[in-house]
């Protein structure tokens, strides 16, 4: 089950709205990520039709998975690989775990991978005493940091030069470096140097996988830095780490999800590095590990499929939720409290955590259905959020008082001409305690529960007459 | 395979099998068939350009990814290209070559320069490498690179210059050619071990989103192009 602190979403979301730092960063991901990625993807005329393609793979396949997992196997273990299956993250930790123990491992690298992050892998392998790195530039920070990733995307957005610089001036101390530099230019080649020699020294490189392909037993790694590719050829071990629904079944299908990949997560045309890998060094090959291990990860994926959240498992993490969503771009990835953020995370925490844990996460939506609009693989995201909130109100989980007026508002309901009777009523007493602004009227405080409202905002009050009177009248415009 | 793996293996698939048996969804016929005879997939037009126009796209995409390219008359040339281009950058006229026949067997001490053949790690810290490339992508104007004797997968990662020398024939349309090209050279162990499109210098937005060039990798990456 993966470790989430979901429970309070609310208090930190008032103290990320108060942030000011933390909201100029999120400014990049609500403003700029969006205009990016409209900008790229009306460069490519047969784009919606290609999502349309990705959505359709990703259900033959999660309809055929089994197979698919079974050919990919064959052709790993064809090209000299090893597959190891993990049904939960402690499955799985202590694979990667046994597998750096017999290769008498002592400094393991590591590339950005969401999924091990689900896992907490590296508080796992550092509790036994192994030194592990993270490379990607953003994930370094956070990790020398002690945090958890701001977005799925971009680690460490949410930090300033001076802040990074702060962070390097401490860690690297000890290494001899003593002086601190602030210009990202410098922020960058500082990084680079310092963990050039963690890659030169390390054992182990631990990857993720954006995709896998069953045709081929190939894992696919797509980066900007080029650092998942030092992984995957300098250690003499290649460890991976995915999810089982990381599969498409050949590289044609494959090509469906390069072209609409880095699209939609930071507007390029492609990331800088497309990287196909399978098995070890070869005899013929120059370079290269001597092993290549698969860990494929189960950790409740396969709860999801056939239940009414099944449709997450189409998710390729590229992001694009999270900078559409109003409330992420409100409050930032920390907040959630689950390395999962944003509408995909709204879905996924509650799926592999549990609904009392994350209960929050799938209220933090004002269902405005941007997320759903920009998904490259067109998850109903909407939709799955209103499905966790059933659950929640099914397991008695949601606030008395929000289940009491429910209950007050459903009876009603029930019985058109009392409902009636009572909106109207409630309309009067809504334009009593209204008052004129400009235009409308206004009301600036409600009595009792209705306070919480007009605390933040105010609340127009409704005008004369109303709809239904005026649709009898046969008013229709 | 021990009985936790097995166990687990046994358990992720019977949870597969219990889904696919209640909605009969699943065709492992169909699927099997899909796997040895792949079914084209849509393809956007620019996976596709006219061949008159393919190379010059290629070129005008991989700068735009922030690469340099430089034309050449033949193989032959490649060596004072090569020079041409160090001078230009004012680095010294040393670079690693590949155990790759295309290249070890021109001319290079004629065009001033000095080959390094040390592969190991600790040789390439800071260097410039030159490399054959397997195709030019005008669809992204990246270059595909695969692992071979000839082809260290590490001569393109760890230099702080990365020269591939790619011929102009060597220019295809979409990913789709290089997936042919990659599955005509499938042995018995299967697909060669890495297969990397690279797309311009290394590069990070990681802070602030401020694109800074050299990350991890080269931080220039040249393309001569060979007639």
């Amino acid at each position: 089950m993966m470790h989430v602190t979901s429970e309070d979403f609310i208090e930190r979301s008032k103290r990320a709205i108060d942030d000011k730092q933390l909201q100029t960063g999120l400014l990049i991901f609500g403003k700029i990520f969006p205009l990016l990625r409209e900008a790229t993807a009306a460069k490519l005329p047969e784009f919606e039709e290609l999502r349309d393609a990705a959505r359709d793979i990703k259900i033959h396949t999660l309809q055929n998975l089994g197979t698919y997992l079974e050919a990919f196997e064959a052709r790993v273990t064809e090209a000299g690989g090893r597959v190891h299956w993990a049904r939960t993250a402690d499955e799985a930790n202590s694979i990667v775990e046994r597998l750096c123990t017999e290769a008498n491992a002592k400094n393991i690298i590591k590339s950005k991978s969401m999924v091990t992050e689900e896992l907490e892998l590296n508080d796992h392998l550092i509790g036994k005493g192994f030194n592990v790195v993270e490379t990607d530039l953003g994930e370094y920070i956070i990790q020398l940091r002690k945090e958890k990733p701001f977005h799925i995307v971009g680690p460490a957005m949410h930090l300033t030069a001076g802040q990074v610089s702060d962070t390097f001036y401490e860690a690297h101390k000890p290494l001899g470096r003593t002086e601190k530099v602030e210009d990202k230019a410098k922020l960058v080649e500082e990084a680079r140097i310092v963990l050039r020699e963690r890659f030169k020294n390390a054992d182990v490189g631990i990857t993720g996988a954006n995709f896998l392909v069953a045709e081929t037993g190939q894992i696919t790694l797509i980066t900007n830095e080029g650092n998942a590719d030092l992984s995957a050829t300098l250690p003499k071990k290649h460890i991976v780490v995915t999810g089982i629904e990381k599969i498409v079944p050949t590289l044609d299908y494959l090509s469906v999800f390069l072209r609409i990949l880095a699209r939609s997560a930071t507007g390029q045309e492609t990331s800088n590095y497309v990287s196909l890998y399978s098995g070890p060094r070869r005899d013929r090959d120059a370079d290269g590990p001597e092993t290549f291990d698969i860990v494929l990860v189960d950790n409740g994926r396969t709860d999801m499929l056939g239940s009414p959240v099944e449709d997450m498992l189409r998710c390729i993490r590229c992001g694009a939720c999270l900078n559409g969503c109003p409330v992420f771009t409100t409050v930032g990835g920390q907040t959630y409290g689950s390395v999962y953020s944003g509408p995909m995370g709204a879905v996924w925490t509650p799926a592999l955590a549990s609904v009392s844990n994350a209960a929050k996460l799938p209220n933090a939506s004002s269902f405005c259905g941007k997320c759903e609009e920009v998904c490259p693989v067109r998850i109903p995201l909407p939709s799955m959020m209103r499905h966790w909130r059933e659950k929640e109100f099914e397991a008695h989980l949601t606030p008395a008082g929000q289940r009491w007026g429910l209950g007050i508002w459903a009876w009603l309901g029930k019985r058109p001409a009392l409902y009636r009777a009572a909106t109207n009523l409630a309309g009067i007493g809504l334009r009593l305690l209204s008052r004129p602004r400009r235009h409308m009227r206004m009301v600036t405080r409600l009595p009792f529960v209705g306070g919480g409202w007009t605390q933040s905002r105010d609340l127009a009050a409704p005008t004369e007459p109303t709809f239904l009177s005026q649709y009898k009248e046969g008013r229709r415009r | 395979m021990s009985t936790q793996a097995s166990d687990a293996r046994n358990a992720i698939f019977a949870k597969i099998n219990a889904v696919d048996a209640s909605r009969n969804t699943a065709d492992p016929a169909a699927v099997k068939a899909r796997l040895e005879t792949p079914p084209p997939q849509p393809l956007p037009a620019i996976s596709t350009p006219d061949p008159a126009i393919r190379a010059d796209t290629f070129v005008t995409k991989a700068i735009e990814l922030g690469c340099t390219l430089a034309d050449c008359a033949n193989m032959e040339a490649v060596p004072q290209a090569v020079a041409d281009y160090l001078k230009s950058q004012n680095i010294n006229l040393r670079v690693a070559l590949p155990a790759d026949a295309d290249l070890s067997t021109l001319g290079w001490p004629d065009a001033g320069i000095t080959i390094t053949t040390d592969m190991q790690k600790s040789a390439l810290d800071g260097i410039t490498s030159v490399t054959r490339a397997r195709a030019g992508v005008a669809e992204t104007g990246a270059v595909a690179v695969s692992s071979s004797s000839a082809y260290p997968v590490s001569l393109g990662l760890l230099p702080d210059r990365h020269i591939m020398v790619l011929r102009t024939n060597e220019v295809v349309g979409g990913y789709e050619d290089v997936w042919k090209i990659a599955r005509a050279e499938r042995d018995n162990q299967g697909m060669t071990r890495a297969l990397i499109f690279v797309g311009g210098p290394s590069r990070t937005a990681d802070i602030e989103a401020t694109l800074v060039m050299g990350a991890h990798g080269p931080r220039a990456v040249h393309i001569i192009l060979v007639a």
